[in-house]
């Protein structure tokens, strides 16, 4: 493979990018000039293989504990970013491997030196290809890409990027290149480049609006609006996704069955708002996580996670909440209507709601008695068929309640109304079917006809208990609309949806909804960790493992390279060389035709000076051939007793030689 | 199980394509671009993180682009590519050839770079699924079952050892121009070539234009050989049924000696009619039986460890003793097992020793067949051997035996074991000459 050769002075312009980038321009100038300098110095510095591993190994060693160190102290101790940073600090990291390289003679390194799998076959087959590569190129990409995950704002680093390419690029095309075509071309890239980078952060933007819409549906962190699914076609979507999750004392549940977000007191069209209800801040108590709502007994309590939007959250409520605890928010804000919205950031609030036994929302307003002219005909007729009007609260509410148990519960509307007819007249007039809005809507509006102020109310039905979490989970399907009716003291709930509702979504539920419920727990349970703080017995595991990281590189490399080295000088010291069959060609030299030549191998030289010697010498001597070639070639090497017969045999021979 | 090593095949198979695509189109700074809008991908998945995406999308762009415009050269591109390949090379040795290109279009070739094409190297599913690399039971289990080394090892061993691209001069419309190319197989055996690939690289030189050339060719690449000791291979010589002539003729063939008066007794197919003619008194033709050595070279093939170092070493010095062993003096019978047991002589009148080399380029190891069937057609020869060269790649009692029954016979033996330095066999036979792979030079020293 051919190396990247790369221009002068585009390394120390890579390293400045870089430098400029993450805040570190000197230390990033001193890194480019050094590695600039390195090839044109006069001193050459050649490692044998084994330190430049071994270097490349300890700059491994700093750039892991970098990362466990940074995740273990940095202010942000998420994992990923640390290693965010760890990269964004790579090029530090690899600078002494690629300046070792520039020293060295031939100005280039072996692949096994970064790359411990070559290592690995190279040990298992010494043949392995090891070529040398200059990592030049591949280090001014590096020192780039590390740049860009310093996340500068502004479009410094694309013009950068460009600038640098344009610049290597230029140096690098091919001789006969026609120099208009290729500005032409690199422009088109460049502006490809760009167009390319704006779509994909918009895409980004979408595809996390689009996430957004499904995990957080139900979430709603408005306060003035809701827009309902009333009149919409098809099936409602459910989503098992866990929103909340609620711990109840025992035996306490019943003031925590619907926990209220938000009320509207102003319907049109296929919305709900809240009019006239204007937020207004909370200041917290002295402990500065406790928020008092409203004044009286709170003999109820119950701790609630809630799963946050951006940080931000219309808090899940009982509907006679008097007062938060544990809930260290940044800002609160409470309307007329009942809601409080918080600001706290990270992904989940926890607090604990106390509440009391009724309703302390403030008494009706006007808006809360506005009959929408659109529904007014409508609801007028059935509230006087229904003998609603002058009835009292208590006796209108019951009534109404009768009237819609006889409707059934759907989550799937077929066709739009037709003609001019609104959704909630086809829903009280032809089908008598519909989801919790349609109920909630329909009560609130007949129940204005008969002359007692509502409002919509939403949030979501406590109903499912999960054992594996010893607590109440809240999905998003659970979310849920109701009635609150002024019953002249108080407002009170009423929630005319029929009971059914939470079977039927039940039943829809995915089959692998629990092996998904144990990964949301364990997502959560990872989520309400308590920050970590690196102690002594922490820093002294770290210690530990870095020590024996280090060791296994080194130490374990020093033991096994020693045994390398024994086996190489075992290898140049040739075994056998102190056979004392030499001492037998030694001998020879003295008898007629029997000296072996210096171009001689000694094979050939025994073949022939066999056939000089008498009976008893030739055997001797070919047992003495035989065991030297043993001694001098058997891997297993020759035994004492061998060595022993060799030596005897041939100081005997040594001691009379042929012709001696 | 076959459905799950199916999708894992077309993986391997889509992955090498790619792989493949990629080394021929992408320049060096092409990779380091290719690679680093890859980083810049992974590092900017989410652009509220990093800029590296910035990055990604630039570089992919210039990749783009540069793709785009490496395909304008090949526009009326005509030319002719003659190889003059010889018909065989060596394991492991550089083969030198001639390359003959021709321009035959209308525009002049500048700037563009040559490379040969093998013939599509990847293994069928069956292959792949039977084959094991050497040293694959080593392997961990994660690595037998994806199969990936194996993968690769099938892909290399049917491929050259890589070349750098040959970079050619301009060539005018109808211009010719020879070059010298050199490749190197890897290992023994048929190398198919499909023919060249020429090459430009784009104006931003990151990405090449390819045209490919048809021009279908092949080369057997004999194993590779070690250098021998001056060998005298002793034994008597033996009455060869057919004589020297034992392929060349149909029949019983004898050596002619002279002409004698007829005997009674004599066949009337032996009377020289002419001679009888001419001297008025029945004269028959006498001939004499011809005797003179055969050796037999033995080479174990029955192996179950696929074709190792040590198989290979085994493959290595047999066709080292073929290389050496002169037949203009002699017969030498090649035996060696695959599904049957094949049998190759060379001599005067019968193959020529390449020819038995490049019988061996073809060896492959027969696992699990019985050493028992090249025993049995030894023993059957061995009235007509003078001696025998055994190959050993194993040693179990069969061996054993086969040995101890061709000495008490009294044929000339040389038994050579090939086998890794730490699985030498216990109950070796004095004789028995232990070769190790990467030191078989060494160990045939002293070999007589």
């Amino acid at each position: 493979m051919k190396d990247v050769v790369v221009p002068p002075f585009v390394l120390f312009a890579a390293l400045a990018f870089w430098g400029w980038h993450t805040g570190n321009l000197l230390l990033g100038g001193a890194i480019g000039a050094l590695l600039e300098a390195a090839p044109r110095v006069r001193l050459r510095i050649d490692l044998q293989p084994q330190s430049s591993e071994r270097l490349a190994d300890l700059c491994t060693v700093f750039f892991v504990g970098f990362i466990v160190v940074t995740a273990a102290t940095g202010e942000n101790q998420r994992v990923s970013r640390a290693i965010l940073a760890g990269f964004m600090y790579l090029p530090v990291f690899v600078a002494p491997i690629l300046a070792a390289q520039l020293l060295s003679s031939t100005g280039r390194m072996h692949l096994s030196v970064v790359m411990r799998a070559v290592r690995r076959m190279k040990r298992r087959d010494p043949a392995t290809r090891d070529p040398l590569v200059d990592a030049r190129g591949a280090y001014v990409a590096l020192a780039v890409l590390a740049a860009g995950i310093a996340n500068t704002p502004g479009p410094g680093y694309l013009v950068g990027l460009v600038a640098l390419a344009g610049w290597a690029l230029w140096v690098l095309r091919p001789r006969k290149t026609e120099r208009a075509r290729f500005v032409l071309l690199f422009a088109l890239a460049a502006a490809l480049g760009w167009t390319g980078q704006t779509g994909l952060t918009r895409l980004q933007a979408k595809v996390e609006l689009w996430i957004a819409d499904w995990t957080f549906r139900g979430m709603n962190t408005d306060p003035y609006r809701t827009q309902t699914d009333i009149g919409s076609i098809g099936r409602l979507k459910a989503y098992d996704t866990i929103v909340m999750r609620v711990t109840l004392p025992s035996g306490g549940a019943a003031p925590f069955r619907l926990l209220h977000r938000a009320s509207f007191n102003a319907w049109s069209g296929t919305a709900w708002y809240a009019r006239r209800a204007p937020l207004a801040p909370l200041e917290p108590e002295a402990d500065g996580s406790s928020w008092a709502l409203a004044q009286g007994e709170a003999p109820h309590a119950a701790r609630i996670a809630l799963r946050l939007e951006s940080g931000k959250a219309l808090l899940a409520l009982p509907g006679a909440a008097r007062r938060l605890t544990g809930l260290p928010a940044l800002s609160m804000q409470r309307n007329a209507l009942g809601a409080v919205r918080a600001d706290l950031g990270g992904d989940w609030a926890t607090y604990v709601a106390h509440a009391g036994d009724a309703i302390a929302d403030a008494p009706p307003q006007a808006a809360d008695a506005e009959l929408p002219a659109a529904e007014r005909a409508l609801f007028e007729q059935l509230a006087a068929r229904l003998g609603l009007a002058g009835l009292p609260a208590a006796q209108a509410i019951a009534r109404a309640r009768e009237h819609f148990l006889g409707y059934r519960y759907s989550t799937f509307r077929e066709a739009p109304a037709p003609g001019t007819r609104s959704p909630l007249a086809e829903f009280i007039e032809v089908t008598q079917s519909g989801h919790c809005e349609y109920f909630a809507a329909a009560a609130a509006l007949l129940l204005r006809a008969a002359g007692h102020p509502t409002r919509y109310a939403t949030g979501f039905a406590v109903l499912e208990h999960s054992a594996l979490e010893d607590a109440w989970v809240v999905r998003a399907r659970h979310a849920h609309a109701w009635t609150r009716v002024w019953d002249g003291t108080h407002w009170v709930d009423l929630d005319t949806t029929p009971p059914v509702w939470f079977e039927e979504e039940e039943r829809a539920a995915p089959f692998w909804q629990g092996l998904t419920d144990l990964a949301r727990w364990a997502g959560f349970r990872w989520s309400q960790r308590g920050e970590f703080r690196a102690g002594v017995g922490a820093w002294l595991a770290l210690a530990l493992l870095v020590a024996v990281l280090v060791w296994r590189l080194a130490r374990g490399r020093r033991v096994a390279r020693r045994d390398a080295q024994a086996a190489a000088l075992a290898q140049r010291a040739h075994p056998g060389l102190d056979s004392p069959f030499y001492r037998v060609v030694q001998a020879m030299e003295g008898a007629p035709g029997g000296g072996r030549a210096a171009h001689e191998p000694l094979a050939r030289w025994a073949a022939r000076a066999v056939r000089r010697l008498d009976a008893p010498r030739r055997a001797a001597f070919e047992e003495a051939l035989a065991l030297h070639q043993r001694y001098r070639f058997d891997p297993a090497g020759l035994d004492p007793k061998g060595r022993a017969r060799l030596e005897a045999l041939c100081s005997a021979f040594a001691a009379s030689p042929p012709g001696g | 199980m076959r459905g799950a090593k199916r999708l894992l095949y077309a993986l391997l198979r889509g992955f090498s394509a790619i792989d493949l695509y990629l080394r021929e189109r992408l320049t060096a700074p092409g990779r380091v671009v290719f690679i680093a809008a890859g980083a810049g991908a992974l590092a900017g998945f989410d652009t509220n993180q990093t800029l590296t995406y910035q990055a990604f999308t630039f570089l992919s762009a210039l990749l783009v682009v540069a793709l785009i415009a490496s395909g304008g050269w090949r526009r009326g591109l005509q030319v002719r590519v003659q190889r003059e390949l010889p018909r065989y090379a060596t394991a492991g040795a550089p083969c030198n050839y001639r390359l003959l290109l021709e321009n035959r279009g209308t525009r002049a070739v500048s700037g563009a770079t040559l490379l040969e094409r093998v013939r599509d190297p990847r293994p069928g599913f069956e292959d792949w699924l039977a084959t094991r690399e050497p040293g694959e039971a080593r392997r961990n289990a994660f690595d037998r079952n994806m199969g990936y080394f194996r993968w690769r090892w099938w892909i290399e061993r049917r491929t050259p050892e890589r070349q750098d691209a040959t970079p050619l001069p301009t060539l005018a419309p109808g211009a010719r121009v020879a070059l010298r190319l050199a490749l190197t197989p890897r290992r023994r055996g048929r190398l198919a070539l499909d023919g060249v690939t020429l090459a430009q690289s784009d104006p931003l030189g990151l990405v090449k234009g390819l045209a490919r050339v048809p021009a279908p060719a092949h080369l057997t690449a004999l194993p590779k050989r070690y250098r021998l000791p001056p060998l005298i291979l002793p034994g008597a010589r033996k009455y060869q049924q057919g004589g020297v002539s034992l392929a060349t003729s149909v029949g019983d063939s004898e050596e002619f000696i002279g002409l004698r008066e007829y005997r009674p007794g004599d066949a009337l197919q032996k009377i020289a009619w002419k001679s009888f003619a001419r001297a008025g008194t029945p004269i028959v033709k006498e001939y004499q039986d011809e005797f003179f050595e055969r050796h037999a070279l033995v080479l174990d093939t029955c192996r179950d460890a696929g074709e190792d170092a040590v198989f290979e070493d085994g493959v290595a010095l047999a066709a080292s003793f073929v290389y050496t062993i002169d037949t203009q003096e002699c017969l030498l019978d090649l035996l060696f097992v695959a599904h049957e047991v094949h049998r190759y002589t060379a001599g005067r009148g019968q193959l020529q020793a390449t020819h038995m080399l490049e019988a061996l380029a073809g060896v492959t190891p027969a696992a699990g067949a019985a050493f028992d069937a090249l025993a049995a057609a030894l023993r059957a020869e061995r009235g007509r051997l003078s001696s025998c060269i055994l190959v050993l790649l194993g040693w179990d009692e069969a061996r054993r035996t086969l040995v101890e029954a061709l000495g008490a016979a009294g044929m000339q033996l040389r038994v050579l074991l090939v086998c890794d330095a730490g699985a030498v066999p216990a109950g070796l036979l004095h004789t028995v000459r232990v070769l190790h792979p990467g030191a078989i030079e060494a160990g045939l020293a002293g070999l007589q």
